[in-house]
This record gives C-alpha cells, structure tokens and sequence, in this order.
C-alpha cells in the first residue's frame, strides 16, 4: 500500500496537529524605523548648551529716564563707540578722570585692580581698591555698536567681579 | 523502555522586542529634541567672549526672544515662541504685550536675548525695554525682569 501525504493526513490522529501559527512580519518596520533613526542621528546638530550672563532690568519711572542714574551710590559709567579705525573696532572710556582703556581688557583689568578686596587689587599692592562688587555699572554704547562689542564689555566687567552692571544706549 | 523524540536543528532565535523598544525610543527622542531647538533657536553668530565669565542657565521657565539679523547690523524683527514681531514700535510693543502675557502665566519667567554678533546695539535695547515693560505691567508687577544674555559657550565659536 502505498502512503501518500494525503493518505497520511487522514491517518494522523487530530489531535497531533499543532494549532497554524500567526504571526506579523516585522522586517519592513524595523527597516523603516531603523531609516528614521540613521536619519535623524545625522541631521541632528549636537551643540554645546548656550551659555548666559544674567541681567535683572529694575522698573524705570514713567518719563524718568535718569532713574537708572539715580542711585544711591554714583554709578561707573562705560561709554562705548564703534569706530572701524581703531584695531578692535570699538574705543571704550571710563567717566570719571580714571586711566585711560584701549579694550575690553584693559576694562576688566581696571576695574578687577579697583575691586574692594579683590584678589587682583592686593595682588597689585594696591590699598584695597575703589569700589564694592556691588557697585554699579552702567555701559553706554552707541546705537551702532556691534552687540559683540557690548557683550566683550559686559563679560569683562563681570568677569572682574561686579555683578550691578546694566546697559543703555547712548 | 526508551522513547526517542524525533527532533529537528536548534533554531536560535533573537528577541527583536527589546531592541525595536530602544529604537522607537531613540526615534522619538531626535525628534522631540530637533522641534524644539527649531522652535527655539535661530541660526545667527552669537558673541563668544574669551575667556568667558558666562554661565550655565539654570532651568526654568524661558522666552527665548531672537533678534533676527538684517542687513548692515540691523534687525528684521524679532522672534519668539514661534512668532514674528516687527522690528519698529508697533512690534516692540506687541512684544512686550507678548512677555507681559508669559509672565502672568510665569512670573519666574526668564527672558533669554539672542542676538548675532553684528547686529548692532539699537537693536537689541527694545528687547530689553520690552522685557523692562512686560514686568513693570504684569499682574501682579515684578519687581525686574530677569533678562538672561545668550552667548556661545567657552571654546565653541565659529
């Protein structure tokens, strides 16, 4: 006799039979997930986290403009111009009769060797310097200034350990 | 008695389950994070003063207003939580009206300035004048507004 795959079937108890299995092909979404991911790991721009100088603006009177002069202690004033003549392309002074500054610098330098127990003051041997870190300073620049140049400023005079500085415009 | 199991090969089989999790997960990560830095960021020069006495921001509600360079170091407006204000009074206005409303919902609020190096210093003043206005006319009032200057972090500039 004979056994022929059809044969067979018919001889085979049931209960052998295993139940059909279902399952979801998952090739082509892992291949599509798999494109997304290479996508978007190339186009993404990893970048350093920004980094921020912290600026309180105070209220000012309605139509006071000098109230940002008007403070308890006389502010140090900052004056800055952009002129493409000079190397850094900006000229910067201090109000006041104080030492003439070519740059940013020479900025931070004056004012960390002016600092009230400033490590650069003593270091110096200077006696002990003109102004507390809370002193307030105001740069004034002109409306044409390169926001560059404001923020080289701003970082010196922070960076010399004042922490009252504000800005305006000329 | 002995029975003999007939069986076939080993069929090794990998276990997609976890991978296809960390992939999906990899996959909405990227794209969470690339919407928000397009939200938020506009692709200018900041300053990078070296060496820097910046800082880390610390975390916390944030507008993050950018002064959208023009020719010449001017502006062509300013941008902000996906809106565009005109860089003339009217804009500035709308701007602060803008802050005003954030930092009723916020008072902690903090205004973060982004502007590109060579925009000049005109235009970036109303940003700070707005934020000055937002908080004087917010309810309740702040006493300032915390203004936050963006600037390229130590090592990284262009």
């Amino acid at each position: 006799m004979t056994v022929t795959p059809a044969s067979r079937r018919m001889i085979l108890p049931t209960s052998t039979r295993r139940p059909p299995r279902i399952g979801v092909n998952l090739a082509a979404m892992i291949d599509v997930v798999f494109l997304l991911l290479i996508y978007f790991m190339v186009a993404t721009d990893f970048r350093k986290g920004e980094e921020v100088f912290r600026l309180d603006l105070p209220e000012r009177q309605a139509g006071a403009n000098e109230a940002l002069y008007d403070l308890a202690e006389e502010p140090l004033l900052i004056r800055l111009r952009e002129d493409p003549a000079s190397d850094q392309g900006y000229t910067v002074t201090i109000e006041g009769g104080w030492p003439a500054v070519d740059d940013a610098e020479a900025v931070g330098r004056f004012l960390a060797a002016s600092l009230i127990g400033g490590t650069a003051s003593a270091a110096a041997g200077g006696d002990g310097g003109y102004f507390t870190a809370d002193h307030p300073v105001i740069i004034v620049a002109t409306p044409v200034t390169a926001w560059a140049h404001v923020v080289s400023v701003f970082n010196a005079v922070v960076g010399a350990g004042y922490d009252a500085v504000s800005l305006d415009v000329q | 008695m002995s029975v003999i199991f007939q069986r076939g090969p080993a069929r090794p089989q990998a276990s997609l389950t976890p991978m296809i999790d960390v992939v999906f997960l990899l996959v909405v990560f990227f794209v969470a994070v690339s919407q928000i830095v397009d939200q938020e960021r506009l692709d200018m020069d900041l300053p990078a003063p070296n060496p820097s006495a910046a800082h880390q921001p610390a975390e916390g509600p944030r507008a993050v207003v950018n002064v959208i360079p023009g020719p010449g170091g001017s502006s062509l407006g300013y941008r902000v939580d996906g809106l565009v204000f005109p860089a003339d009074a009217v804009g500035q206005q709308s701007l602060a009206d803008h802050l005003r409303d954030r930092m009723d919902r916020s008072p902690g609020l903090y205004v973060n300035v982004r502007a590109d190096r060579q925009t000049g210093w005109g235009w970036v003043a109303p940003v700070l004048g707005a934020a000055r206005h937002a908080a004087a006319t917010a309810s309740p009032p702040l006493p300032a507004a915390r203004v936050r200057v963006s600037v390229e972090p130590a090592g990284m500039s262009r």
